[in-house]
């Protein structure tokens, strides 16, 4: 099913939740909306299951306005983040609620809680109550549920959370697969960005009730429109540095407090131009800087300190009053309070407006 | 000699427990006293006298002279006992009727459909008005809204909008009077407690039976209810054994009449020693009130489970149970 949203506008008091969101979701698209808590995606999420009345705009479920349609009447299957599993059903019970709801005959009740159950593979648990069972049991319980009545919409909200760190990687293959094979139109409502990059087709990223940019996972974190969204796609974040901006011919020059950056043409033909002695932001991620030789074009600092990731090592730099974080290799030896010169990936720098944050790459 | 320094060791400890347990005592007697004094005073006393009451033949010459059972003996044969006995029977039930299933009505519309908290507000505390105003100024006001003239308000209300002949409600229907009037003031309690429970239960609940296909009749049955089980319960204990001894009210508005229509057990021992002067006969009637409350209480809380109902008084803690087991064991 596709779900358009048009002009949407959601109020609480003088607070504009959601504020004119247009977003189009394809048929058996899974798309995440992220964003930082309080953006308004869980609104978003609320409206398309008809619990909020939008106070403007129109959603539409396949060509079809729905705003006057009640939730029961929409078809949907909604996961929430406390699972909202009834305490006084059995396992069993719960998942055949909406079915039991729509008065269905009770074998047929019966055949499909069965089948939806060893699919989940939680059949041994039918006959206890949700207080007896895991945290990763209720999550499946409340995604049979949800998706026992063969829903045309699916709605998750922020469903992994509450789960630990290595159920929840595991748990976000298992629903990406079974979205794909069930082939149904979802959204994933998150404000972890791991999650919302590896199950997604696509991420809608809000901010203070407005729609950001919406795309595939690599697009954002490739060609972010605007600082917000560099900022909060990726992990570690992306570096940020506030610098002035010389136009020398073709070539751009960055001054930072402490450092000098030129541009080659070949790079700097890529940004918009500024006047000069404007204030811009640079914006590079870390695995976009290394740590080598003095040589011109770098940015002196001094390392404030090191983590151990594991694989890498991620080092922090201060550079004037700036810290930037720096990815290294497993075999770097550099010590608390040594001076390096951070090399930087100029082919994947980006740089943003001061006063608006937005992008100054040319789109496209 | 290890075995003997094991002992002085064990002794030594025991002691130090009991004295823990004097110490532990003494810490918590500041919060029991005051409590403890009260329901002695004011509770275990008079139970102790009006047993002892009980078995004498008192009357306005206040002389203790024990009679043995014989006041038992006149209770069991006493032709208007079963009038009473059925009386408070109709009562009990009926008042508990409007009691906790009006108050759970309102609970519902006030907390789960107006959900506007200004409104609740105002609702609830016009609600509570009744249990606010002092019984005898209550009565008062059902007296005068029941004047058997035609001036009296409802007479006068049914007068002009059906044209209905005036009526004296008290003398003809004085069982109706007595259980609306009680059951008016008793609302107020239920609705506050089944109130607070419903805004209680986690939003999501409601937004998961609603998206489940639920309507607001499902909910009301699946939901809320579910939900209400202990608040429902216990109001429905505290409100029985608070009406099985209740009378002020009857006594204000009908006094029991006419004859012995609206008499309740509690108003007729206080009938037999207030009115009669039978101290003695009064007090062995309000002496199986007494054993047979305790009775019915204990019957209710087996049945509805007493330790079920401390332990999950309220819906945090069922909650709670599954949050713990929510510690995410790997499945």
């Amino acid at each position: 099913m596709e779900v358009v949203m048009r002009d949407v506008v959601k109020r609480f008091g003088n607070f504009k939740a959601v504020d004119n969101l247009n977003l189009t979701i394809k048929d058996g698209e899974f798309m995440a909306l992220l964003g930082p808590s309080g953006c308004g995606k869980t609104t978003t999420l609320l409206i398309l299951a008809g619990l909020y009345k939008p106070d403007s705009g129109e959603i539409l479920f396949d060509d079809k306005i729905v705003n006057d349609v009640l939730p029961k009447d929409r078809n949907i299957g909604m996961c929430f983040q406390s699972y909202a599993l009834y305490p006084h059903m059995t396992v069993e019970e719960n998942i055949a609620f909406p079915l039991k709801l729509k008065k269905l005959p009770k074998k047929e009740i019966e055949k499909k809680v069965n089948e939806i159950a060893s699919k989940f593979h939680i059949e041994h648990l039918l006959k206890r109550f949700p207080g007896q069972i895991s945290g990763g049991q209720q999550q499946r319980v409340a995604l049979a549920r949800a998706l026992v009545k063969e829903p045309n919409l699916l709605l998750l909200d922020e469903p992994l959370s509450n789960l630990d760190a290595g159920l929840r990687i595991s748990m976000r293959a298992e629903i990406r697969r079974l979205q794909k094979e069930l082939g149904i139109t979802t959204v994933f409502v998150t404000h972890d960005q791991a999650e919302a990059m590896s199950m997604s087709d696509r991420i809608a990223v809000m901010n203070k009730g407005k729609l950001q940019d919406i795309g595939t996972p690599e697009d954002l974190y490739m060609r972010p429109k605007n600082k917000f969204i560099a900022g909060f796609i990726g992990n570690p974040p992306m570096n940020f540095l506030e610098v002035g901006y010389v136009l020398n011919g073709d070539e751009i020059m960055l001054k930072g407090e402490n450092f000098e950056l030129s541009l080659p043409r070949e790079i700097s033909m890529n940004f918009m131009k500024k006047q000069n002695n404007e204030r811009v932001i640079l914006g590079i991620r870390p695995e976009h800087l290394s740590i080598g030789i003095e040589a011109p074009n770098t940015i002196k600092g001094e390392i404030f300190v090191v983590e151990h990731l594991g694989r890498d090592k991620l080092v922090d730099v201060k550079v004037g009053n700036d810290r930037i974080k720096v990815l290294t290799g497993q075999n770097f030896e550099g010590k608390m309070g040594d001076i390096v010169n951070v090399h930087l990936d100029l082919k994947n720098i980006h740089l943003f407006d001061a006063d608006d944050g937005n992008s100054m790459k040319w789109a496209g | 000699m290890p075995e003997l320094e094991a002992e002085i060791c064990e002794n030594v400890r025991a002691k130090k427990a009991s004295m823990e347990g004097l110490h532990k005592f003494l810490k918590a007697l500041p919060f029991l006293g005051p409590f403890l004094f009260l329901i002695i005073l004011f509770y275990l006393v008079p139970v102790t006298l009006t047993f002892i009451m009980s078995l004498t033949s008192m009357d306005y010459t206040l002389e203790w002279n024990f009679v043995g059972l014989e006041n038992f003996m006149r209770f069991f044969q006493d032709s208007s006992v079963k009038i009473v006995i059925f009386n408070t029977v109709k009562y009990v039930v009926f008042t508990l009727i409007i009691n906790v299933g009006f108050g759970f009505l309102l609970a519902i519309a006030t907390s789960y459909f107006i959900r506007n908290e200004n409104i609740m507000l105002l609702f609830q505390t016009i609600w509570m008005l009744p249990r606010m105003t002092p019984p005898v100024v209550y009565a008062l006001l059902w007296l005068w809204f029941l004047d058997p003239t035609e001036a009296g308000m409802l007479n006068s209300l049914l007068g002009k909008l059906f044209g209905l002949p005036a009526q004296n409600w008290i003398l003809n229907h004085p069982m109706k009077v007595v259980i609306i009037a009680n059951g008016l003031i008793g609302v107020s309690l239920a609705m506050v407690v089944f109130s607070a429970s419903i805004k209680s239960i986690p939003p999501d609940y409601f937004r998961a039976a609603s998206v489940d296909g639920a309507s607001d009749w499902d909910i009301i049955r699946y939901v809320i209810i579910p939900f209400l089980k202990w608040p429902i319960m216990f109001m429905t204990i505290w409100q029985t054994l608070s009406l099985i001894t209740s009378y002020e009210y009857i006594l204000l508005i009908t006094d029991g009449g006419p004859l012995n229509k609206s008499e309740v057990w509690s108003l007729f021992s206080y009938h037999k020693a207030f009115s009669n002067y039978e101290f003695g006969y009064g007090a062995a009637i309000s002496m199986v009130l007494v054993i047979l409350a305790v009775i019915i209480a204990i019957i209710m809380l087996k049945v509805f489970g007493y330790d079920a109902i401390m332990r999950r008084g309220n819906i945090d803690s069922t909650r709670g149970d599954a949050d713990d087991k929510r510690k995410n064991v790997a499945f």
